[in-house]
């Protein structure tokens, strides 16, 4: 009868996944005999060579079902621990998790009632484990400011790369004053993908754009089938492109001929007036020149077209070399009309 | 004889004339009223005249106030305090007639009376404003997307956002109910998620209206008190009663001598001896200096003509000198008043800082005890939250529970419990089990000097406890523990520069049933009791600079972490384990912010062995640069390298290396006379995870054009795997849209996409946005992104053929 039990009974492990941490050990999965039904405890041993026993436990009673059956629920959590002495036992003891070694991991069924105390099956995995890396994101880098409505996502992949091992991610939209892991879970993902094989994604191109101005966070899990191995951290970063062509908001536009019986003008970056065009669309006949250093000859100033009616105007200063902050122009203009103006000014850099 | 009636007067003579309290506390107030007649004649002169009664005060002997004003007073403090409160003023009212003082409490009570509005009363404000509900925002949205390895196929979700006012505690209410279709789902999966959430700034907002409705704060800090005036007027009267008393003891020749010798003007602006001299220098009176010196025989029978005259001048100087000395203190207050509100700046500025309003609150409004505690509640949340503190305590932990933050004289508590799971939420659908615990219940606080945003010095202890539970399809189960960890943080602030913090932070574990070594009996221990075991394994430090430095337009940041290879931290999630990390970012902007460079560096050092060197050596460098060579026109570029490297000799070494180079430029102008954008990026990047070695070429070209009212825009991307390692590597899509108005409400774009992955996936089809404001405050957003399969095969993870949204936003007033 032992011998039968025994020999029926295997363990189904993959130490490269479940070997990791102590209650992975318990993903293991029990195939029992063709048709029998018993009582046993399992005990599993975790053992490295110099150190000797790293952990031993033992769980409670349960039922042994034919078939390749997971343990069953609520049994781990009454299990008596048996730490080693050794420094991976003292690891494995405040962590949970197994460190750097060549383990081997032994199942063992031992039987109950009418088999008590007797093995009734024992399996062994001997397996070198390299604890994972981190898992970290790389770009967009974490509180960026980001120009592409269709951002590439890249992390650094999880090692050693074990079979099946794929990535999970996850893009949301984080609302004003809301935390990030509430935005994970409050609001629908832009983004959730899964099957991942490289530590990278494309922007899906059939999702909706991201939006300018808005916050995004995001987050990777890599996985196997359906066991979550890491999570990596939560970045956020923002769509902000607009930034480096701020729009310019015009104040007000005088007319030329105020301005002219006016004071000095001062132009802060640009000029800007009020003319009225009787006649057709004609470009603005103009010319500048600086009366500080009266030898400055002042290029590249831009063309301005007139429309019919009333047109406010500005004159684009900033980008050219001509103009410098705190010297004296003046500007001459003359209009589809024949009327002549000649403004002096004093020319300001913009202030930011 | 009329006595001086203010009992504050008499009182006052005997205390410091200028009061020590912190400046601009209500002490302050209070004791500047204890202290000073002139003061308390304004304040009860105004308030005794607003009963209609003409009666002046110090004319009722022992009554400060009259009858009328003390009786709508006591109505006033039973009304809005109750009549407890009244007790106790009506007690010190008593005290207020037995010369004794005016307690601080009745003084600060009086000055609240002082500064009421008529006919408003904060308690009736208070009741009828206590209850109240306000719809915020109602939105619903659904999705169907069909891209292979989307984790939800189909959702729908409603949010609903409230406000309650119940007492005058406004309480924002979050209903939000997500379902989802997963590939793998039989059926559709179901999200509840709730968040009840203590408003701050309504509460204040709102206490604060009750404040400004029911009392003239001007008033309150006695700002609009003519002291001068109150102090001649003071003058004057006390003139007049010193020249009565001369009348009953003298000669009517006499009398009118003292009546006409010194001015209430006089009195206030000469001193002693100018004043005696007046005296002395009166042709009618005839004394002598000696006569003020002398001692007149006080037996009234035998004195001279003279005599007589010289007791009643020694009399009226004595007299003088007293009101002389409250003059006097007077006029210091009408100067402490100055510069008080001098260096609070301008009274409405103290009505407008946060901390004054905070006290003003306290002071006046009549709040009951879960009121006043919410004065000094920075945060409460109860429900699906978020629950934060510094790091080496609770960092980004999302829970079902409770938190709540106090501040209070920058005394610092925070203090939460609840339980977190690292599956079963919508998102995580096809999660069933993970290789940590599960799921938690924990309890947390954190305690100290100062604000967790500002200097302080906090302990933090957090307690957490496995939970074996399901959670829809999610198993928590684990080993039971307990894990306990203790933290110290401290923020230094270094002003303009920013600021430091620094951490220590250790976590013990103990399982339950176990035992170590040969030991056969199991127990379970409370990780509290043994939180200094392993100590060095379970320990973790970090620093942390974080600053700009305005001057240099420059900002950085270097930080240092260790934590020990067992240290376990519950209620921090992103904590990292066995690990050196430390890095620097810096960023200086140079020609008005037209060059930007930044340089940024992570390192980190993962040992993964108990003992020796093996593990993981990780390095990031990533430098940036961004030139504004014109207003309309910029360029970047990114030069990035990360690499994970295994230092254990059983291994290869490299484990992944990644080269980036990107450029990109920005221009916007206009071309043809039509306003442009163009954004090009291009990039190379070598990317290695053994075996495969991988070099991208990528290519992303965005341009639009503006059309009078319309948006056309072209977008191209490609990227290529030159070494055609990755399966991944051969992408090709190109885009375009044109934007365009339908009516007033609909704005819509409609494009055509291609979409090649080479032997993979071959797509063509149309995408639609449309955008309406139905209604004021109702808006419609519909997505629709459908395409015609050229080629699938089994490859394809994904690339979806249809995605489609739709979101409806409901926008209640605010």
């Amino acid at each position: 009868m032992q011998t039968y039990a025994a020999a029926q009974v295997s363990f189904v492990f993959l130490p490269e996944v479940q070997g990791r941490t102590l209650d992975g050990l318990f993903q293991v999965r029990i195939a029992g005999p063709a048709s029998e039904r018993f009582m046993a405890r399992l005990q599993v041993t975790v053992t490295v060579p110099r150190e000797g026993k790293v952990v031993t436990i033992k769980t409670k009673p349960f039922e042994v079902r034919p078939g390749v059956n997971p343990l069953p629920a609520g049994l781990i959590s009454g299990a008596g621990i048996n730490f080693g002495n050794g420094k991976i036992a003292t690891i494995c003891r405040q962590s949970g998790y197994f460190t750097e070694g060549d383990y081997e991991y032994c199942f063992e069924l031992l039987g109950e009632a009418n088999h008590g105390g007797e093995s009734l099956g024992t399996q062994c995995f001997d397996y070198y484990l390299q604890p994972f890396s981190p898992l970290l994101l790389t770009s967009p880098a974490d509180e960026d400011d980001i120009c592409d409505k269709r951002p590439s996502f890249y992390w650094q992949p999880l090692l050693p790369a074990i079979p099946g091992l794929q990535y999970r991610l996850l893009l949301v939209e984080l609302k004003p004053g809301q935390a990030k892991t509430e935005a994970l879970r409050y609001n629908f993902p832009v983004i959730n993908q899964q099957y991942i094989n490289l530590p990278m994604l494309f922007f899906p191109p059939s999702a909706k754009a991201l939006e300018e101005g808005r916050e995004y966070v995001w987050q990777v899990t890599a996985y196997k089938e359906q066991l979550i191995l890491a999570n990596s951290e939560i970045w956020t970063f923002k769509v902000n492109c607009t930034d480096s062509s701020k729009p310019f908001v015009p104040e007000s536009f005088r007319n030329i001929e105020d301005l002219v019986k006016g004071n000095f003008y001062v132009a802060r970056g640009r000029l800007l007036f009020a003319v009225h065009n009787i006649y057709d669309k004609a470009d603005l006949q103009y010319n500048i020149t600086c009366i500080t250093k009266p030898e400055q000859v002042v290029k590249k100033l831009p063309t301005i077209k007139l429309e019919r009616g009333n047109n406010h105007v500005i004159i684009d200063l900033t980008d050219n070399k001509s103009f410098t902050d705190g010297y004296y122009y003046q500007l001459s203009v003359r209009l589809p009309d024949g009327e002549s103006y000649q403004l002096r000014f004093l020319y300001k850099n913009e202030v930011e | 004889m009329v006595a001086i009636c203010l009992p504050g007067l008499l009182w006052a003579q005997r205390q410091p004339q200028v009061p020590r309290d912190r400046v601009g506390t209500t002490e302050y107030y209070n004791r500047l009223l204890n202290t000073n007649p002139a003061l308390q004649v304004a304040v009860i002169d105004s308030l005794n005249r607003r009963s209609g009664s003409g009666d002046v005060f110090h004319h009722i002997n022992g009554k400060p106030l009259n009858d009328s004003v003390r009786q709508l007073f006591s109505r006033h403090v039973n009304a809005v305090y109750g009549a407890k409160q009244l007790q106790q003023v009506n007690r010190g009212l008593q005290l207020f007639r037995d010369t004794a003082g005016l307690p601080a409490y009745l003084a600060g009570k009086l000055r609240g009376f002082y500064a009421l509005k008529n006919e408003t009363n904060a308690l009736s404000l208070m009741k009828a404003g206590a209850y109240s509900n306000h719809l915020k925002v109602l939105s619903g949205s659904a999705f169907y997307d069909n891209t292979p390895g989307a984790v939800l196929q189909s959702g729908i979700g409603l949010q609903l956002e409230d406000m309650v006012v119940v007492g005058n505690i406004p309480v924002n209410i979050v209903f939000n109910n997500l379902a989802g279709n997963s590939p793998f789902d039989q059926g559709w999966a179901d999200q509840q998620l709730k968040k009840f959430s203590f408003d701050k700034d309504a509460y204040m907002d709102r206490l604060n209206g009750y404040l400004n409705k029911s009392y003239d704060l001007k008033k309150y800090f006695l700002g609009d008190i003519d002291v001068a005036g109150a102090v001649k007027s003071f003058a004057t009267q006390q003139v007049n009663d010193i020249q009565e008393e001369m009348k009953a003891i003298t000669s009517p020749q006499q009398a009118l001598a003292f009546s006409n010798l010194v001015s209430a003007e006089q009195l206030i602006y000469l001193d002693s001896n100018q004043i005696r001299r007046l005296l002395l220098d009166n042709k009618t009176l005839q004394l002598t200096a000696e006569d003020l010196n002398s001692k007149v025989p006080d037996s009234t029978g035998m004195m001279s003509g003279h005599q007589q005259t010289v007791l009643a001048a020694q009399q009226y100087l004595r007299r003088l000198s007293e009101v002389k000395n409250n003059v006097v203190q007077g006029l210091q207050a009408k100067e402490a008043l100055a510069a008080q509100h001098k260096m609070n700046g301008t009274i409405q500025q103290r009505v407008n800082d946060p901390e004054a309003q905070k006290r003003n609150i306290k002071e006046l409004l009549p709040l009951n005890f879960i009121q006043r505690l919410l004065l000094q509640t920075k945060r409460l949340n109860i429900g699906n939250i978020a629950a934060n503190g510094s790091k080496g305590g609770v960092q980004d932990l999302f829970m079902s529970g409770v938190q709540g933050e106090f501040l209070n004289k920058q005394k610092f508590l925070m203090l939460g419990l609840g339980t977190t799971r690292l599956g079963g939420d919508l998102k995580d659908r096809q999660f069933t089990s993970s290789l940590d615990p599960g799921a938690y219940s924990m309890q947390f606080l954190q305690t100290g000097q100062g604000d967790i945003n500002a200097s302080h010095s906090h302990i933090a202890l957090m307690n957490a406890n496995t939970r074996n539970k399901n959670y829809g399809g999610f198993d928590a189960e684990s080993l039971k523990r307990n894990i306990f960890v203790g933290a110290f943080s401290e923020q230094i602030d270094l002003g303009e520069y920013g600021a430091i913090t620094a951490d220590i932070s250790k976590s013990n574990t103990s399982f339950n049933n176990a035992a170590t070594g040969n030991t056969a009996a199991l127990s379970s221990k409370t990780a509290a009791f043994t939180l200094l075991d392993d100590f060095w394994q379970t320990f973790s430090a970090g620093l942390d600079y974080n600053g700009e430095w305005k001057a240099a337009r420059m900002s950085q940041r270097v930080y240092f972490n260790y934590s020990g290879l067992a240290y376990t931290n519950p209620g921090s999630p992103g904590g990292s384990r066995g690990t050196i990390r430390y890095g620097l970012n810096v960023k200086r902007y140079w020609n008005k912010r037209k060059v930007m460079v930044g340089f940024r560096t992570d390192l980190q050092d993962m040992n993964t062995a108990a003992s020796g060197s093996a593990g993981w050596k990780n390095r990031q460098y990533t430098l940036d640069t961004r030139i504004r060579v014109k207003k309309n026109f910029s360029l970047s570029a990114r030069i990035g390298q990360s690499t994970m490297k295994n230092t254990s000799h059983l291994f290869p070494e490299m484990g992944y290396l990644n080269r980036q180079i990107n450029v990109a430029s920005q221009l916007s102008g206009k071309l043809f006379s039509y306003q442009q954008n163009n954004n090009i990026s291009f990039g190379v990047q070598q990317m290695d995870i053994l075996p495969m070695k991988s070099l991208l070429i990528n290519l992303n070209i965005n341009h639009s054009i503006v059309i009078g009212t319309h948006v056309l825009s072209v977008s191209v991307f490609y990227n290529k795997d030159v070494k055609d390692q990755a399966l991944y590597g051969n992408l090709f899509t190109a885009e375009t849209g044109w934007s365009y108005q339908l009516g007033k409400i609909w704005s819509c774009s409609s494009g055509i996409n291609y979409l090649d992955n080479k032997n993979v996936v071959r797509q063509i089809g149309l995408r639609q946005t449309v955008s309406a404001s139905l209604a004021e405050r109702l808006h419609l957003n519909l997505y629709a992104d459908c395409r015609k399969q050229l080629l699938n095969t089994p490859q394809n993870y994904l690339f979806g053929n249809i995605n489609t949204q739709l979101a409806l936003n409901y926008q209640l007033n605010r």
